[in-house]
C-alpha cells in the first residue's frame, strides 16, 4: 500500500474510468429520452474500434471476406478516430430506425425493444466477423507517431509509469464530456433534447420534432460509443467482434451505479468503476471483471436510484 | 420415420431443453418480474451435475447409485438453486422493471467470474467427459420431456387456480395487490425461485447431454436468447416458450447452408419478429384465428 | 366503546411539504366518517399512512388493537382494512371475477402445494371464493360481465368493481378515496344509498374522502377536515359546516367543494 502504488492505481483508474463514462453516456442519453436501454450500444462500441482501425491501419487480417484487401488511403490516428466516431454515430441512427422506431410506432411492449436491439447487435457483430474474421487486431505501436510509450517517474524510489495512451484516454474523454456538457447546457439542440427527455408530449407541443431529436440522440450516443470503442481498442487491442459485449454490460453497471438517466451520474459511475478495478489488489486480479457487477448489485440493494439518481417514489 | 429422428433427434431434444429455459423466465414474468438470472442458475446447475458426475472423490457414490446418480444431481442442483434463488431474490425483488433485469444480469456476470475462479469448476476449460446417461442423444428426451411436462403443468395449474391470481395481481398492479392483502414480495420471490429451480435442474440435465460444461454456457447472449423464446413465442401463452424455442433453435439449422452469414440472418429474424409479431407467435395465431372466424381483427 | 382505528400524531413530510402534520383521530366501530378538505390538503396521504403505503415520519396507527404503524400494506389489509384508490387501480388484465377473487383468496388456508395436488380442501375453498366473488359482483350489478377484462369497463363501473374487490377482503373498515369522483349525478345519488346499504349488510365502518359536500353531510355521522396537512375540525356534519376555520379554508382556498 505504498504511495507509488496508490498513485499508479489512481492514474490507471481515472484513465479507464473516464472512457467508461464516455461510453456509458451513450446509454444514458437514450435512456433519458426513451426510458429504454439500447442493448446494441456495445455493438456500436465494437464497430467504432473496427472502423477506426480500418481507417488508420487499412488492413483486414486473413480470415474474413475482406482478407488481403487494403485501404487505398489511410488516415493519421486523430482524423481516423473522428471519422470512425461519426460513422458510429450514423450506425447509432440506423439502430434507432431498425430496432426502436418501428416498435415505438406500434406501441409494442418495451421489453421487445430489448430483444430487437440485441437482434441488431447480433447483426452488427456477426457482420464484422463475416467481413474481417474473429482475430485480434492491435493498433501498431507507432500509431501516435513519435510520442513515447510512457513516461516513468520515480516516487519514493518506486517507478510510476504514465503511459501515453492513458493521457490520451483521459484527455479525449474530458474533451468529449466537456463538449457534451456544453451541447446540452448551452445550445438550442441541447435544450430541445432536455425538453424531449422530460416529456415527449410537451416537447411535441412546443414544436419540437420528437422523432428527429430521438434520431439526433442516437447519433450522439453512437458517436460516444464508437469513440470509447476506439480508445479501448487502441489501449488493449481489438479482441475480436465480441469484445464489446463485456464493455456493453459494464456500461450498464456504470449507468445504474450513477443513477439511470443522470448525466453526472454516468460520469461518476464510470470513474468509480474504473477506480474500483484499478485499486483491486493484484492477488485478486482475476476477479477484476466482477468488480463492476458487484458494485452494481450492491448499489441496487442499498440505493436503487443510484448515486446521483432522483428518489424513486411510488405514485399512489 | 426413424431416419427423421436420427437426423433431427438432437434438434428436437435441444428445442425442448431450450423451451425449459424459456419457461424458467416465464415463471417470474407471471408475477410481472423480468429476470435474466435463469441462465446463471442453468450454468450453476450444470456445474453441480458436472462436478458430481466427474469428481474422483465421488466415484464410490457413482458406483453405488448407478443410474440413480442422475436424479441425485438434479436434486443437488435444485437445492442449490432454491437456496441461492431465495438469497438473491429477496433483496433483488425489491427492485422494479429494468432495475431488476439489470440486477439479474449482474448476478449472472458475477456467477461467471466466480466460476472461472473456482478450481473445482475447471477454469476456462471447464469440465469435460461428463458421463452420459444414454447412448443416443435422442434418449435425453426422457430427461427433458417429463420435466417440460411438469413445468407446463405447473404454469397451467398456477394460472388456473386461486393462488396464481396472486401472481397476476402483482403483475397487474403491485400497490393494489398489496392493498388487497396479497403478499407482494413473497409472491415475487416464489415466482422467481420457481424459475431458478427449473433453470437449475435443466442445467443439471444438460451437462451430461452436452458432455462438456464451461462458463460459455452462461453468457449474457444466452440469457437474452431465453427471453427471446418467451417474447417471440408469445409472453401470455404457456405454449409461447416452446414455439419461440422451436423457431429460434431450428432456424440456425435451417440456415446452415448459409454458413457464416447465418448468425446475421438470426439477428434479422429477431428484429423482424419483434416488429411484426409484437404479441409473439401465439398472439399472432390468436389474432389470425379471430380474423378467420369473422369476429374482426380485435385481438 | 373503544376506537376501531386510532391514529395518533401522524406526520409525513415530502421534501419541504408537510403533507400530514400531527393528525390524531379515532374512528368508532359502525360509523361512517367523512374526510374533507381542499385539494392538496393531505387527504390521500393520510389514507396512505393508514394503509401502510406511505411510511409515517412519526406518530402511530392502531387498528383493531394492533399497532400497524410499520406494517406492510398486505398485513394491514388482512387485518380487515380495505381501501379503494382515488385514481382507481384495478387489475386491468384480469377478468372482473378474478379481480374480486384475488382478495377472496387472501383468507384461504390452502396454499400453492395443496392447490397443485388438487386436494379436495383447496377445491372447496376455490369454489367458496368463486361463489362469494359472484355474489359481490351481483351486489354491484356487474355479474353479467364477470368474464370480461377489467380494462374494458367504463369509468363508473370501474368504481363499483373496485368497491366489490375491497369488500371481498371481508373488511371491518372500508376506506373510500373519492368514490363519487367522475360519476354522473344519478350515479352519485345512488352511491350514498349504496354505501349505507353495504355498511348495514357487512357490518362495516366506513371512512371516506369526498369532495361532494352535500353527499358527505347527508351520509356521514362525523366529519373531519384537513387543510395544509392539519386537522382543523372534527365533529358532527352540522357543527363542522358552521366552523369558522372550515369556512375560511374553503372560501380562502378551493371553493368548488362547497358548491
Amino acid at each position: 500500500m505504498d504511495f507509488a502504488w496508490l498513485l499508479q492505481s489512481l492514474l490507471n483508474g481515472l484513465s479507464i474510468g473516464s472512457v467508461y463514462a464516455v461510453f456509458a453516456l451513450g446509454y444514458t442519453l437514450v435512456f433519458s429520452i426513451l426510458g429504454i436501454i439500447n442493448f446494441a450500444h456495445g455493438a456500436v462500441f465494437t464497430l467504432g474500434a473496427y472502423l477506426t482501425y480500418a481507417l488508420a491501419v487499412g488492413r483486414f487480417g486473413i480470415n474474413g471476406l475482406l482478407a488481403d484487401v487494403t485501404m487505398p488511403v489511410t488516415l493519421p490516428f486523430v482524423p481516423a478516430l473522428l471519422v470512425g466516431a461519426v460513422l458510429s454515430g450514423l450506425a447509432g441512427m440506423a439502430v434507432e430506425r431498425l430496432a426502436f422506431k418501428p416498435l415505438r410506432q406500434r406501441g409494442a411492449d418495451p421489453l421487445l425493444a430489448l430483444v430487437s436491439s440485441l437482434g441488431v447487435a447480433l447483426i452488427v457483430v456477426n457482420l464484422i466477423q463475416y467481413l474481417v474474421g474473429a482475430e485480434i487486431y492491435s493498433f501498431p505501436a507507432d500509431i501516435f507517431g513519435d510520442l513515447p510509450m510512457a513516461v516513468i517517474f520515480q516516487i519514493g524510489g518506486k517507478p510510476v509509469a504514465v503511459r501515453t495512451i492513458q493521457i490520451i484516454l483521459f484527455g479525449a474523454s474530458l474533451v468529449m464530456l466537456a463538449g457534451l456538457g456544453w451541447f446540452i447546457g448551452r445550445t438550442r439542440g441541447g435544450k430541445a433534447l432536455r425538453a424531449t427527455a422530460e416529456n415527449a408530449d410537451t416537447a411535441s407541443l412546443l414544436g419540437i420534432s420528437v422523432n428527429r431529436f430521438i434520431l439526433g440522440t442516437f447519433f450522439i450516443s453512437g458517436l460516444l460509443g464508437g469513440l470509447a470503442g476506439t480508445l479501448i481498442g487502441v489501449s488493449f487491442g481489438v479482441a475480436g467482434p465480441y469484445f464489446g459485449v463485456s464493455y456493453g454490460l459494464k456500461g450498464l453497471a456504470v449507468i445504474v451505479l450513477g443513477g439511470l438517466g443522470s448525466i453526472p451520474g454516468a460520469v461518476l459511475g464510470g470513474l468509480v468503476i474504473g477506480l474500483g478495478e484499478a485499486f483491486l489488489p493484484s492477488d485478486m486480479s482475476s476477479y477484476k471483471e466482477a468488480v463492476a457487477f458487484v458494485l452494481l448489485f450492491a448499489i441496487l440493494l442499498v440505493r436503487p436510484q443510484g448515486l446521483l439518481g432522483g428518489r424513486l417514489e411510488q405514485k399512489v | 420415420m426413424s431416419g427423421f429422428f436420427e437426423n433431427y433427434g438432437f434438434l428436437i431434444v435441444t428445442i425442448v431443453q431450450q423451451a425449459l429455459l424459456g419457461l424458467s423466465i416465464y415463471f417470474p414474468l407471471m408475477a410481472g418480474q423480468l429476470s435474466l438470472a435463469s441462465i446463471g442458475f442453468y450454468s450453476l446447475g450444470g456445474y453441480v451435475a458436472a462436478v458430481m458426475g466427474t469428481h474422483p472423490a465421488l466415484a464410490p457414490l457413482r458406483e453405488a447409485l448407478g443410474f440413480w446418480m442422475f436424479p441425485l444431481e438434479w436434486l443437488g442442483a435444485l437445492v442449490l438453486s432454491v437456496i441461492l434463488g431465495i438469497a438473491v431474490g429477496y433483496p433483488a425483488l425489491r427492485l422494479r422493471g429494468i432495475y431488476l433485469a439489470l440486477a439479474t444480469v449482474a448476478f449472472v456476470q458475477v456467477v461467471n467470474v466466480a466460476v472461472l475462479n473456482m478450481p473445482i469448476a475447471g477454469g476456462a476449460v471447464g469440465i469435460f467427459g461428463i458421463p452420459q446417461a444414454f447412448e443416443s442423444r435422442l434418449d435425453y428426451i426422457w430427461f427433458f420431456g417429463p420435466l417440460f411436462l411438469l413445468a407446463l403443468f405447473l404454469v397451467w395449474r398456477i394460472g388456473n387456480m386461486g393462488r396464481g391470481l396472486a401472481f397476476f395481481a402483482v403483475r397487474e398492479d403491485e400497490l393494489a395487490a398489496g392493498a388487497m392483502g396479497v403478499a407482494v414480495t413473497g409472491n415475487k420471490v416464489t415466482a422467481f425461485v420457481l424459475g431458478c429451480a427449473l433453470a437449475g435442474v435443466t442445467g443439471a440435465m444438460s451437462a451430461p447431454f452436452l458432455n462438456t460444461w464451461n462458463a460459455r454456457q452462461g453468457t449474457f447472449d444466452a440469457s437474452v436468447t431465453c427471453l427471446a423464446y418467451v417474447l417471440i413465442g408469445g409472453s401470455r401463452s404457456i405454449w409461447g416458450p416452446l414455439c419461440g424455442a422451436a423457431l429460434l433453435v431450428s432456424l440456425p439449422e435451417l440456415l446452415r447452408p448459409l454458413k457464416d452469414s447465418r448468425m446475421i440472418l438470426n439477428g434479422i429474424v429477431l428484429v423482424a419478429a419483434c416488429v411484426y409479431l409484437p404479441q409473439g407467435i401465439m398472439g399472432g395465431l390468436a389474432a389470425l384465428r379471430a380474423r378467420l372466424s369473422g369476429r374482426g381483427g380485435a385481438a | 366503546m373503544s376506537a376501531l382505528l386510532q391514529a395518533t400524531d401522524l406526520r409525513r413530510r415530502f421534501g419541504g411539504l408537510m403533507a400530514v402534520c400531527d393528525v390524531s383521530i379515532e374512528v368508532r366501530p359502525g360509523e361512517i366518517m367523512g374526510l374533507i378538505g381542499p385539494n392538496g390538503a393531505g387527504k390521500t396521504t393520510f389514507f396512505n399512512l393508514l394503509t401502510g403505503m406511505t411510511r409515517a415520519d412519526s406518530g402511530t396507527v392502531v387498528f383493531d388493537g394492533h399497532d400497524v404503524t410499520r406494517a406492510k400494506p398486505e398485513a394491514i389489509a388482512r387485518l380487515g382494512l380495505a381501501r379503494t384508490f382515488q385514481n382507481i387501480r384495478l387489475f386491468g388484465g384480469l377478468t372482473l371475477m378474478d379481480n374480486v377473487r384475488v382478495a377472496g383468496r387472501v383468507q384461504a388456508r390452502h396454499g400453492l402445494l395443496s392447490g397443485l395436488c388438487f386436494t379436495p380442501g383447496s377445491r372447496r375453498e376455490d369454489e367458496a371464493v368463486t361463489e362469494k366473488a359472484f355474489d359481490l359482483l351481483r351486489l354491484v350489478g356487474l355479474e353479467d360481465r364477470a368474464d370480461h377484462l377489467a380494462a374494458s369497463l367504463p369509468y363508473g363501473d370501474r368504481r363499483r368493481l373496485e368497491i366489490a374487490r375491497a369488500l371481498a377482503l371481508s373488511p371491518r373498515l372500508l376506506l373510500l378515496d373519492e368514490p363519487a369522483a367522475g360519476l354522473n349525478p344519478s350515479e352519485k345519488l345512488g352511491l350514498a344509498d349504496f354505501i349505507r346499504a353495504i355498511k348495514e349488510r357487512f357490518d362495516l365502518t366506513v371512512l371516506l374522502i369526498e369532495h361532494n359536500v352535500p353527499m358527505v353531510m347527508g351520509l356521514c355521522d362525523r366529519v373531519m377536515v384537513l387543510n395544509f396537512g392539519q386537522m382543523i375540525a372534527v365533529g358532527a356534519p352540522e357543527d363542522v359546516q358552521r366552523d369558522p376555520g372550515v369556512i375560511e379554508a374553503y372560501l380562502g382556498g378551493d371553493a368548488h367543494g362547497a358548491a
